[in-house]
């Protein structure tokens, strides 16, 4: 096992520092919602945790055709940390997301076009463990491991424009010219706080796959052992 | 007058906050079962 990388030392410094800095920020200087109150301002997080979620699978699917191209067993532990992260992101941002629904929609949960395709996207993400679990030659659990995170990738555009393509109730967040009447309103200090929270969640994102990359690798090298 | 989503709101935060910890601890419990596994003591990890 490699010691651990001082960059890595400092990014877990840093996702904490910012982290704390973002959620400061949110709570005592973006001013409060006039028609939803102070649960509005989970909605920086569920973004950000969305994004994250997001931004993983997309990652693990880039590692996917890295390992079919290269055959390199690294990509595959960078793809399995990937999908990890990201389905503990898009859990967060479902959590969160019922969370403010309860007092705005006046109910937890709805079969709207963008929850239910997030909740697709997550069992699809998750049956990719179940996959693995079932194979016990690890160049057949990269291989189609692989080919199941860029086929999967697909739910990632289905989520992120279902609520342009389906007639929703949920927020669009970010507007275009066309959809911008359903969009938010952001004040200055609403957008740096929204920007800010993106941020702070693909450092966190990157600090955590990459703890993950390292277990995985710890992990294979036992694997490497024992066999 | 704000609506009184004060309670939903510190709820909100706290899932984020807690499922963002328990994801960190169960890194470490699983990288701390690995190295064990391994029969090192890598402190540096």
């Amino acid at each position: 096992m490699h010691k651990k990388p001082s960059l890595l030392s400092i990014l877990d410094i840093l996702s904490i520092l910012l982290f704390t800095a973002v959620l400061i920020l949110i709570l005592f200087f973006t001013p409060t919602e006039l028609t939803m109150g102070p649960v509005q301002k989970v909605f920086y997080f569920h973004v950000a945790s969305a994004w994250g979620g997001m931004l993983s699978f997309i990652l693990a699917a880039a590692a996917g055709i890295g390992y079919l191209v290269t055959r390199k067993v690294r990509w595959d532990w960078l793809s399995l940390s990937s999908v990890e992260v990201g389905l503990v992101f898009g859990l967060i941002a479902i959590l969160s997301g019922m969370i403010w629904a309860q007092p705005i929609w006046n109910t937890w949960w709805v079969w709207d076009p963008r929850l239910t395709t997030t909740a697709i996207m997550e069992i699809i993400y998750l049956a990719y463990f179940i996959l693995r679990s079932g194979l016990d030659t690890p160049e057949t659990r990269a291989r189609l491991g692989a080919v199941y995170v860029i086929v999967s990738v697909i739910t990632v555009p289905l989520t992120f424009f279902s609520i342009r393509l389906f007639r929703t109730i949920h927020p669009v967040v970010i507007a275009t010219g066309g959809d911008g009447g359903s969009a938010f309103n952001m004040t200055p200090r609403m957008l740096l706080a929204f920007i800010a929270s993106l941020v702070v969640f693909t450092l966190i994102l990157a600090d955590l796959v990459w703890h993950r990359y390292r277990l995985a690798q710890l992990q294979n090298t036992i694997e490497e052992e024992v066999n | 007058m704000f609506p009184n989503t004060m309670s939903n709101m510190i709820l909100g935060f706290g899932v984020i906050v807690g499922f963002l910890l328990l994801y960190v601890l169960s890194l470490v419990v699983r990288f701390r079962r690995a190295k064990i596994n391994r029969g090192i003591s890598d402190k540096t990890s």
